[in-house]
């Protein structure tokens, strides 16, 4: 089916929400969706395998420790979405990468995740980042709003084994995706397995709602 | 400018007007301005009123075109609530001119509204439904040759009004971003606007159509005049709350902009006579507008009578000053803030833009944001820090003791069934688990009490990783783009919420009038009443209509 992108972020948001992330978590999960579509990359079927993996466990051990320059979560597998968020929280600190080191994630799942925090985080220090998944998927630069095509590398990769983010050397400047501005294709059947969390979110009606939520008042319509 | 702590409470919020920012003002200004033109493209309307029409909105840059299909309604189908399943007209707004094999698509999709599938070509969609208490007796009347009787078009205001307009990606419909970098379309809601008005169009031409397949040669059409008094009436639910405290910076910059327009009159050192004369003609047709705004609901029409009161005490106040006096709009304004009603200070506030069109209707341009695709990478501060800037800054967030169950007697939530915003009681119904992030005070109180647990040096990074259920309290204690008006200073969930007034603002922002509250959270309200129609844009000055001159 195709979609629209405020349609992506209020699905991907509403699915977050359903698999159990709390509403500001939630948010960030459903603007890396629509982040990641809007430039021709699977962002809802990464969230729907990262969600999988959150509403099996307490998705609180899936974040990074975010200590040194490599960082490891103590579920063992850091959650992409996850990472992401801890690391765009940081920006601004003196994080690995901002000098001429490495921060190195430990096994993160779903990576591609995490990508559309990193372009927040090259905005923050003015940079473009390089990701490296190790030696069988080629980098990915990163800048402020774009994203090099190699990432079509790691769409479907469900763990990397370490991602590791430094700065770009002066003169890579990869090749970017383009944007797209709506019609968005979306395999049905992700779209449904999304909208199954999505509906935990609703309140089945009830005699009480029925009589009040809506809007109570004289519902005949009359004129 | 007023301060926030005034203006952010949600009783005066409910008691705003339209102004000339409102949205559907600014729409009509620009669409003058480019030198658009209106017609029809195609008009297969049969004699039973059903079928297709296509209008083009003719632009310097491109062309739109609201796509109409015209349905057989059984009246027992015919529901304002936003859960119908037919309507009486469905509409879509096409970007550029459809095709035939265009025009087939949307016809298998558009009467099914929700139902249907969009594509980024399809700009707004929506639907009408015919006033039962008036459509058929206008038909009736052209069709046997005679005009309506023009206090009973005024007694209802329109033949038909809208149930819903969608835009903004609903559906599979054009994102936003689509076309808000289009010149004159950069403004909130320009497209639904603009969408209402052509439908409005079609409503009039409905009537005469229906009208001669009625009555044949002896039918006329509707008297223009009297075709200006008919509006768009609209039903509007709980759906529109919900959207201003989630989209806390644009809301913010809708206020903000309409505070900055009073700042602007207000500092103005003197008013000339014609300013002055322009002033007390907008009174004077205040009270007209006031005078013809009878509601059953026993509350707004306390407030009504109360306005038309202060609307003479106004006049008469303005009356006394003299020509020499210094900031006379700054003390009108001081004046009405401690005399009159919350109603009349901001019908006041909306009087006193009036008259400066050439200085505030560029602000009419600004009152959009770009949404950032991310949040803006970096929390910043320590966990002393936050809680500071919470005591100074969120005062208000702190005062209802949340542990009453009064101050939690709500919960804001989808439903199920229908897939709309609902408001629960919160100790009496089941679903408060699943409430929507709204609840904005206690949110922030919740997020202050683990605040005061942390140490002080913490960093709100690290916080934020330990209380990632404050990470949405957090975004708004931050976010750069909510300046001074980013809260709405209430408690969004307590026992005496009054949601109307959430809904009220908004409509007031979008250029309507006749607010006709329905229960404490729904209301029919019109639009464009009074307005020029496209196809007399020519001969009709496109923004001196709002309030209609008072009879001689």
């Amino acid at each position: 089916m195709l979609c629209s992108l405020n349609e992506i972020q209020a699905l991907a948001t509403k699915a977050a929400r359903g698999a159990g992330l709390p509403w500001g978590l939630a948010d960030e999960a459903g603007r890396a969706a629509r982040w990641l579509e809007a430039r021709g990359l699977a962002g809802l079927s990464a969230l729907h395998g990262t969600l999988e993996g959150l509403s099996k466990q307490d998705w609180r051990c899936c974040f990074p420790v975010p200590s040194g320059s490599i960082w490891r979560s103590e579920a063992g597998e850091i959650d992409g979405l996850l990472a992401g968020v801890t690391v765009a929280d940081r920006a601004g600190q003196p994080l690995a990468f901002a000098g001429d080191g490495a921060l190195v994630l430990a096994a993160v799942r779903w990576p591609l995740l995490t990508m559309p925090f990193l372009a927040g985080v090259a905005q923050v220090y003015g940079v473009r980042l390089i990701v490296s998944l190790g030696i069988e998927t080629p980098a990915v630069g990163i800048g402020p709003d774009s994203i090099a095509e190699s990432c079509r590398a790691i769409e479907d990769l469900t763990l990397a084994g370490s991602v590791r983010i430094e700065r770009a050397q002066i003169g890579e400047l990869p090749q970017s995706l383009s944007q797209l501005d709506g019609s968005i294709p979306i395999e049905n059947e992700v779209f449904a397995r999304l909208n199954r969390w999505a509906c935990r979110t609703y309140v089945p009606e009830s005699a009480e709602s029925r009589a009040r939520g809506a809007g109570g008042g004289d519902l005949v319509e009359t004129d | 400018m007023r301060p926030p702590e005034r203006v952010m409470r949600l009783d005066r919020l409910g008691a705003f007007h339209q102004t000339r920012l409102s949205f559907l003002r600014a729409t009509m200004r620009h669409v003058a301005a480019a030198g658009f033109r209106f017609g029809y493209d195609r008009w297969e309307i049969g004699e039973d009123g059903v079928g297709t029409a296509v209008y083009a909105a003719r632009g310097p840059d491109r062309t739109y075109s609201l796509v109409c299909f015209a349905h057989d309604l059984d009246p027992s189908m015919r529901t304002d609530r936003v859960i119908a399943e037919a309507w009486d007209a469905t509409y879509v707004l096409y970007d550029g001119i459809p095709d035939d094999g265009e025009i087939e698509r949307l016809r298998a999709n558009t009467p099914k509204q929700e139902a249907g599938r969009y594509r980024h070509t399809d700009l707004i969609l929506s639907r009408t439904n015919k006033s039962a208490r008036l459509f058929d007796h206008v038909v009736g009347c052209l069709a046997a040759g005679r005009q309506p009787d023009a206090a009973r078009l005024d007694d209802v205001g329109y033949v038909m009004r809208t149930t819903a307009v969608y835009g903004n990606g609903k559906f599979g419909i054009a994102d936003r971003q689509r076309y808000a970098g289009r010149a004159g379309f950069g403004g909130p809601f320009r497209m639904e606007m603009l969408t209402v008005w052509m439908i409005r169009q079609f409503v009039a031409d409905l009537v005469d159509c229906m009208a001669r397949a009625g009555g044949g040669d002896t039918a006329v059409p509707l008297d223009p005049a009297l075709r200006r008094r008919l509006g768009i009436g609209n039903s509007t639910g709980l759906g529109l709350g919900p959207f201003i405290v989630n989209h806390p910076a644009l809301f913010a910059r809708w206020i903000e902009c309409r505070e900055l327009a009073l700042a602007r009159v207000c500092a103005l050192p003197e008013a000339p006579e014609e300013s002055r004369a322009v002033f007390r003609e907008w009174i004077d047709r205040a009270r007209a507008e006031v005078a013809g705004w009878a509601v059953p609901d026993p509350l707004q029409a306390e407030k009504i009578a109360g306005l038309a009161a202060d609307l003479d005490r106004l006049e008469a106040f303005a009356a006394g000053l003299g020509p020499d006096t210094a900031a006379p709009w700054a003390k009108i304004n001081d004046w009405a803030a401690e005399n009159l009603s919350l109603e009349g200070q901001e019908l006041a506030v909306s009087l006193l833009i009036e008259p400066h069109g050439d200085l505030v209707d560029d602000l009419a341009d600004r009152m959009a944001i770009d949404d950032a695709e991310m949040a803006p990478a970096g929390v910043p501060g320590t966990v002393g820090e936050i809680l500071r800037r919470i005591e100074d800054r969120f005062g208000w967030a702190l005062e209802p003791d949340y542990r009453t169950r009064d101050a939690q007697a709500r919960f804001w939530y989808v439903s199920a069934n229908k897939l709309e915003p609902r408001l629960g009681e919160r100790w009496e119904e089941p679903g408060a688990d699943l409430e929507l992030p709204l609840a904005t005070g206690r949110d922030i109180a919740a997020c202050h009490a683990d605040l005061q647990r942390a140490p002080l040096e913490q960093s709100l990074a690290d916080f934020l990783l330990r209380h990632p259920e404050h990470r949405h309290a957090v975004r708004r204690l931050y976010d750069p783009d909510l300046g001074r008006y980013g809260q709405i200073r209430d408690n969004l969930i307590g026992a005496d919420l009054l949601p109307l007034n959430l809904l009220r603002c908004k409509l007031a922002f979008f250029g309507a009038t006749h607010f006709d509250p329905k229960s404490d959270r729904w209301l029919r309200i019109n639009m464009f009443c009074h307005a020029p129609y496209p196809d007399e844009l020519d001969a009709q000055p496109p923004d001196d209509w709002i309030f209609p001159q008072p009879a001689p």
